[in-house]
């Protein structure tokens, strides 16, 4: 049995109770706050620019190139309403390089203002049975090798059902292009209507991150 | 000595409520690749602390999940402590000793519970698919540090208990 007397004991145990509480918020508190500043760094790393971004292109190396966004004047090269009715162009480009074709983009429907993100898998039903891609078959942009000398053209068309309507044929000479996106504004003649242009360009062996960092539209 | 038991206890349990608990590294198998590339935020990996959990369950509106790790989490091992605080100050009053030794004894049967829930979250994500990891962090280890000081506490009270009630 207890030899303790009542005198000893606390007179309200239910409210000197609410100490191992007060002590759980002020170590929880305490914590916080100490911790607080460091919520913001990740730590990973995606959210910074990466470190090539407006580099210059080095000789002799593969870049993947893509026009991330073409936007059209209201109007085409004679004028006139781009399609019959109201509707807008349905956009897409080729790129030429020394002379050959070596992309060609998908059509962008009714639209002057038109993004393409650099990425696209076409996947039919049946490939849910199984398929592999790779990142090579998935990134949807010219490949190139740069020299000082080179230039690329990038035809920009109005697809159509009969005939293909010009746009705009753009030369641009790869030592005026930097890694990450080149934004370009042209002027409106009988030869163009290519308002502005954002050519985008990675270097081949990027890291995932960079390209996650460019390819997202 | 059963009072400094429950003071370490709630000192861990405040630090393990709110300190990094598991880390969860997203991957979606195959498409891992892809899914950096599309939507990379997706694929950053992300730490939460078991408040951060309830928080995001909340914001998800998983009710259920909030009430229940809400309980066994939080409210359970704070009542717990409380109780124990109680039982190590009131020990002259036999009438009240019986009541909290029943307290006590009943609340011994779920001195595990938290721990029980934490590891059914952890199986759970364990077996997402695509190869998601979860790695628990040094707050899961505060957080059962917290438990097993509180059950040592139990254990002090229920000797003193056993011997006012012999």
């Amino acid at each position: 049995m207890s030899n303790l007397s009542d005198f000893d004991s606390p007179k309200r145990p239910w409210l000197t109770a609410f100490i191992p509480i007060l002590v759980i918020l002020l170590a929880a508190g305490l914590y916080w706050v100490l911790t607080s500043g460091d919520s913001h760094d990740d730590g990973n790393g995606l959210n910074s620019t990466p470190s090539n971004t407006g580099d210059k292109l080095s000789s002799g190396k593969s870049y993947y190139v893509y026009a991330s966004e073409i936007e059209l004047y209201p109007t085409n090269n004679e004028g006139k309403a781009w399609d019959t009715g109201d509707g807008g162009p349905d956009i897409k480009y080729h790129i030429k390089w020394l002379g050959n074709e070596i992309f060609e983009s998908t059509v962008k429907d009714n639209s002057l203002l038109a993004n393409w993100s650099g990425l696209q898998i076409d996947l039919k039903w049946s490939d849910l049975l199984g398929k592999t891609i790779s990142p090579n078959e998935a990134i949807q942009a010219a490949r190139l090798r740069y020299d000082d000398k080179g230039y690329n053209e990038m035809i920009i068309e109005d697809s159509d059902v009969a005939k293909d309507d010009a746009a705009g044929n753009l030369t641009i000479d790869l030592k005026t292009l930097r890694i990450g996106k080149n934004e370009r504004g042209y002027a409106k003649d009988s030869q163009n209507s290519v308002r502005r242009t954002v050519v985008t360009v990675l270097p081949i062996d990027s890291t995932i991150e960079d390209l996650a960092q460019f390819m997202r539209e | 000595m059963t009072k400094l038991l429950i003071l370490a206890s709630s000192v861990l349990l405040g630090i393990g409520l709110v300190a990094p608990t598991m880390t969860i590294h997203p991957k979606a198998g195959e498409f891992s690749w892809l899914v950096e590339i599309i939507d990379p935020q997706s694929m950053v990996p992300i730490t939460y602390s078991i408040i951060g959990i309830i928080i995001e369950l909340a914001q998800i509106k998983d009710w259920f999940l909030v009430a229940v790790l809400s309980i066994f989490s939080i409210l359970f091992p704070i009542s717990k402590l409380y109780i124990f605080w109680v039982a190590a100050s009131d020990q002259n009053n036999k009438g009240k000793f019986l009541t909290i030794y029943k307290v006590i004894n009943k609340l011994g049967k779920f001195s595990m519970a938290e721990v029980f829930v934490l590891s059914l979250l952890l199986i759970s994500l364990k077996t997402l698919p695509g190869g998601t990891e979860v790695n628990l962090e040094f707050g899961c280890m505060i957080y059962f540090l917290s438990v097993i000081f509180s059950i040592l506490s139990s254990f002090q009270i229920k000797k003193s208990d056993d011997r006012i009630v012999q």
